[in-house]
């Protein structure tokens, strides 16, 4: 089968899935503890599905919600009302709660797609006040500050007994979490990762931002619904004063405490704030100011958590295992698709910021196959050229026609698919996922899996994983960071993040590649090598459009120039041709410093 | 309808009180701070022990809570903010940080002063006057005046003082704030404790209207940051504005629903807002560079 | 005039400077030249302040200032043009300019003739002052941060990179204000990658080599030694 199956463990990998094993031994025997252990129990496996979900979108995605017990509210009263008023089962309300709370999900969704930060915080708060407050005021649905009792969970018209009850939730929350992992292991967790490091690079990556944040909301807010759901038949009774404020600021501690953006972290969360508390009876009114204070002092001592300090610690614990021989092809070779000579076009293309015309009625042509490159002084309009073609910015005038397809008004992401993709002038590479990782987010466009596949590890999803995961190690050896593939992208050095946003770009698949200051902050060696790989990505086809300060490389490796100058074109033609333009001379090269101003 | 408006209008006042405390800090360090309501409560708190309790004169009372609060106020920048150096950002790590502070004093609070919420006399007495033929509370005027001259003094010294430009300087960089040779660490001590003294002023206004107790400010501090944000934040005249037309949208709706919707409306005007005009009435739209 | 005695800087657990010594005399123009990476930024920063050397003394006019915090360090006659210019993007020109001058605010005349000095010496700014300094080009944002660091009367002035990431002309155009402020009775010391033109300008120049000073000596030795010559100047392809 695939490459899972080969897989070996190291010494520390092989320890965690131990101790991974032990936990679940414990949880396994809870039901010999006694039945007051039982329920706290029972009560942690629900609490460890919210933070799972919780732990989707705030720390894969990177969207703090502050709101989650409002959603979790949702799902305990549809649950509730529609087992007490409907008289419905169990069986029917928790599908129906976890549709519901999903319907909601989208719904708090929809601000963030404007909105993230401390605004976002805000929001979700604003929306777990709204839940609490509809609670207490909608008697004649929830009952108001009475609550609703509720019956027993049953099954083949028997009521299930505590222990049943608990090994059924904890058969649900395995489920759950094997499930989540799949879907964080694909490359939606990864699109996930992607956003939340860096929003315009994913954008520029083929991610549909506002579809994966939404995505994510409904994700968790489905989890949520469950896990109220899930409450509301352990409780057998319901009230408004369990979904309060402090309810959602306790879930986002659990996950930051055990780590966000790691399966384990909500695990390791649950399991110390949710059954720790009961050996801490003793502090009595204390207790909320120990645990405020616990609050501050483990975000400035643990910033990335429990699992984050421990994967900090200990490298291995998520190494990715190198393949014995990389053979794939780093580049996808592009030749045959060149029977129409121009690639992309812009047509009297001007754009203004706030009055002051950045780019004024700019037309350019560029060929498929050749290397284009641009020059010009800072602020005369080279970045702002980039951010128009790849949609980040949109012109106010003039038209961006590209393969023949007019792409001036569609989103960055679509743009990115089409088939252009990008480097960054100040490098943005996603930080906190591993260097093989954002290479992977690359290649997420090429996917023709859906999330069903990612879901239920369809052998469509696994195929098409073990080929991006092949091109990737291809692409990290051809720029030489193959020895680095575990570690995190931030921990590389600037240079070393050019190159993997080069590779990063390479993976996209791109007809056109635009390099913006590729050389910034390189040394002579690296910038040689750099001009290597040009020549390797020309070489398949794939046509180059470059930015780039460093003029006796510019002259070396392109077609054709086009100098701007305060937003306009000054000159254009072939690296000759420009050397000897006395215009150019004056407002760009210097007289007689040409070759020493590198 | 009247009447709704000028109760809309105290209120706005309280949350544009609450909204400029929030703004000075934000200006500087670029963090909202989710204690904010917490410490405005410690203000009430302190306000009854010196003037009520204690029987000092008010005047020496109210200096006295101003700088105890401005204290506390110094003492949350080194333990939640401090910590987390100079590159604060969207980190979680303030957030939650901020967010457990507001819980433990909530907590001491409990613990010394008790849950039971205590009355707080308004100033100028409790006999009502008539303006234009509506009938006020001396209290409610001053609540008003009060902030529309704290909002006034913020917007001069934001704008127009060297105070304002060395503020702006260090929320960009701390680092090259000091090649100016202007002290980063100072200017946004002097933020914090500014926050403070606000916080006592507004929990000596507050107190009067919803009495002092350790949840008064529960759901009026988060309304303070709706009011920021609403206005636009780090700006003076929006968290004026913001406040203001917060508190008057609640009130008119109150007249159309039931009162135990106040902070449901409220939030909900506050969502809207912020999905519809993020950067907030006097906020600027800007196009992020790459 | 400045003396840094044996420093050693750490970032983390990592090692940047290494026993570095060098020093700068009254009037001269100093240059360290070295690769990316090889510490230069991390010694200006270790000389203003903003970082502090696990070792070795820093003396500035006989005093030391390697434990004095950054902002009392510029009160001592010390500025600096950090890397990537740094101008306050949403500060005016002219309240850079105040900023920059904030030590002499008190001293109104004073305050008044270098805003005019600056604005003689940077035409460009006088005609920009009421912008935003985030839209000024790469060029004019190194100007206003060469003219915010000499608004506070500097005895020594250093200068990070102020080449980086400049069009050709404007490197040029730089380096002629740099010798001008020279010329005016600055001292300078001047950290860069463009070795050529840097030791054009300057009196004397160190060589730095991952994190140590490999070599140092005037400016014409520097220029004429073989392996400079090799590493840092001709003969090179890029």
């Amino acid at each position: 089968m695939g490459w899972h199956m080969k897989r070996k463990y190291n010494k520390e990998q092989t320890l965690i899935i131990v101790l991974g094993v032990l936990v679940l031994i414990g949880f396994l025997a809870g039901p010999a503890a006694g039945s007051y252990f039982l329920r706290l129990l029972s009560l942690a496996l629900i609490y460890l599905i919210i933070t799972t979900g919780l732990n989707i979108v705030a720390g894969y995605a990177g969207q703090v919600s502050l709101g989650q017990a409002g959603l979790y509210a949702i799902g305990a009263y549809t649950g509730g009302i529609l087992a007490v008023k409907l008289d419905m089962s169990f069986w029917v309300c928790l599908p129906a709660a976890m549709a519901v709370a999903g319907i909601c999900g989208f719904i708090v969704g929809i601000p963030t797609l404007r909105v993230s930060g401390h605004y976002l915080a805000l929001v979700t708060i604003g929306v777990g006040v709204i839940v609490e407050k509809l609670l207490v005021e909608w008697v004649p649905l929830t009952g108001g500050p009475g609550g609703i009792s509720v019956p027993l969970i049953e099954m083949g018209g028997q009521p299930l007994s505590e222990t049943q009850v608990y090994y059924l939730f904890l058969v649900i929350c395995l489920l759950v979490l094997w499930l989540v992992k799949n879907i964080m292991k694909s490359p939606v967790g990864r699109a996930f990762s992607a956003i939340r490091d860096n929003e315009i690079a994913a954008g520029c990556m083929g991610i549909n931002i506002m579809g994966y944040k939404l995505m994510a909301f409904v994700l968790s807010a489905v989890l949520a619904g469950l896990a109220g759901c899930l409450y509301t038949f352990l409780s057998s009774y319901i009230s408004p004063d369990t979904f309060t404020f402090n309810l959602s600021v306790f879930f986002l501690l659990t996950i930051i405490i055990g780590g966000q953006g790691t399966m384990a972290g909500p695990i390791i969360g649950t399991l110390l704030l949710t059954i720790l508390p009961e050996y801490l009876q003793a502090l009595e009114q204390y207790r909320l100011i120990v645990y405020g204070l616990l609050m501050i002092v483990v975000v400035i001592g643990l910033p990335y958590g429990i699992s984050g300090a421990i994967i900090r610690k200990f490298p291995k614990l998520i190494e990715e295992q190198k393949p014995e021989k990389i053979e794939a092809d780093p580049i996808v070779d592009k030749q045959k698709s060149n029977e129409n000579n121009t690639l992309l076009v812009l047509e009297n293309v001007t754009k203004r910021f706030g009055g002051l015309n950045a780019i004024q009625n700019m037309s350019l042509t560029v060929k498929k196959g050749s290397v284009h490159s641009l020059i010009g002084p800072n602020g005369a309009g080279k970045s702002t050229m980039i951010n128009i073609i790849t949609g980040v910015y949109k012109p106010n005038e003039g038209r961006v026609v590209f393969n023949g397809q007019e792409i001036n008004n569609i989103k960055p992401y679509k743009i990115a698919l089409a088939g252009i993709s990008r480097t960054f002038q100040s490098v943005q590479v996603f930080g906190k996922i591993s260097v093989l990782e954002n290479i992977m987010v690359g290649h997420h466009g090429q996917y023709r899996s859906n999330l069903f596949d990612y879901t239920f590890k369809s052998g469509r999803g696994r195929k098409e994983e073990k080929l991006t995961r092949e091109r990737a190690w291809a692409l990290l050896k051809m720029v030489g960071l193959e020895d680095r593939a575990s570690e995190f992208a931030d921990s590389l050095s600037a240079g070393q993040q050019r190159f993997l946003e080069i590779a990063r770009a390479l993976a996209m698949e791109p007809d056109l590649l635009l390099l913006d200051e590729p050389a910034a902050g390189l040394n002579e060696v690296e910038i040689r090598y750099l001009a290597h790989i040009i020549e390797q990505i020309k070489s398949k086809g794939i046509t180059i459009l470059l930015i780039e300060h460093h003029i006796d490389f510019v002259m070396d490796i392109s077609d054709s120039i086009t100098v701007l100058n305060f937003g306009k074109k000054l000159a254009e033609g072939t690296p000759m041709e420009i050397q000897g333009n006395q215009e150019v001379i004056e407002a760009y090269l210097g007289k007689n410093e040409v070759v020493e101003a590198c | 309808m009247f009447q709704a408006l000028e109760s809309g209008m105290v209120m706005g006042s309280i949350y544009a009180l609450l909204a400029l405390a929030i703004n000075i800090i934000y200006s500087t360090t670029g963090i909202i701070n989710f204690a904010h309501g917490e410490i405005v409560m410690l203000g009430a708190m302190f306000a009854l022990t010196f003037i009520v309790t204690s029987g000092i004169p008010f005047l020496l009372g109210l200096i006295l809570t101003c700088i105890t609060v401005a204290i506390v106020a110094v003492i949350l920048y080194y333990c939640t903010v401090r910590p987390f150096g100079d590159k604060l950002g969207n980190s979680l790590g303030w957030l939650m940080a901020t967010l457990g502070a507001g819980i433990v004093f909530t907590n001491i609070a409990m613990l010394v002063f008790g849950t039971q919420p205590k009355a707080f006399p308004p100033i100028g007495g409790s006999e009502l006057v008539k303006i234009f033929g509506i009938k006020l509370l001396p209290h409610d005027i001053w609540v008003l005046v009060i902030t529309l001259l704290i909002a006034l003094f913020f917007n001069v010294v934001l704008g127009k003082t060297i105070l304002g430009n060395a503020i702006k300087a260090t929320s960009f960089s701390h680092s090259v704030t000091k090649l100016m040779g202007i002290s980063s660490q100072k200017i946004v001590l002097t933020c914090f404790a500014m926050s403070g003294i606000i916080a006592a002023i507004a929990g000596i206004l507050i107190s009067p209207i919803t009495f002092v107790g350790p949840q008064m400010t529960a759901t009026i501090g988060l309304k303070g940051f709706g009011a920021a944000i609403i206005g636009g934040v780090g700006n003076s005249k929006g968290a004026f504005a913001g406040g203001l037309l917060l508190g008057i949208l609640e009130a008119l709706a109150m007249t159309q629903v039931t009162p135990g919707y106040k902070d449901a409306i409220a939030f909900l005007i506050m969502i809207i807002a912020i999905s519809i005009k993020p950067e907030g009435i006097f906020g600027v739209a800007y196009e992020k560079k790459v | 005039m400045l003396k840094v005695n044996n420093i050693h800087v750490s970032y983390g657990k990592v090692e940047i400077i290494k026993q570095v010594s060098f020093e700068v005399n009254q009037g001269e123009v100093v240059v360290i030249i070295g690769a990316n990476g090889a510490g230069k930024t991390t010694i200006m920063k270790t000389v203003t302040g903003l970082l502090k050397p696990t070792q070795g003394e820093i003396l500035f006019e006989g005093q030391n200032i390697a434990r004095t915090p950054a902002e009392k360090i510029v009160k001592l006659g010390l500025a600096m043009c950090p890397e990537g210019r740094q101008v306050f993007p949403q500060h005016t020109v002219y309240e850079n300019l105040v900023l920059g001058g904030y030590l002499i605010r008190k001293d109104k005349p004073m305050f008044q003739k270098n805003i005019e000095q600056m604005y003689n010496l940077f035409p460009i700014l006088k005609e920009r002052s009421k912008q935003v300094a985030g839209t000024l080009s790469g060029g004019e944002q190194q100007m206003l941060a060469i003219a915010r660091a000499m608004m506070s009367n500097p005895k020594l002035l250093l200068l990070d990179e102020p080449s980086a990431g400049l069009a050709p002309i404007y490197v040029k155009n730089i380096f002629d204000m740099i010798q001008k402020l020279s010329e005016q009775g600055t001292t300078i010391l001047l950290v860069e990658q463009m070795a050529n033109m840097a030791l054009k300008i300057a009196d004397r120049a160190y060589v730095l080599e991952t994190g140590r000073i490999a070599l140092g000596g005037t400016a014409v030795e520097i220029m004429n030694d073989p392996k400079v010559v090799e590493s840092y100047l001709g003969s090179k392809k890029y």
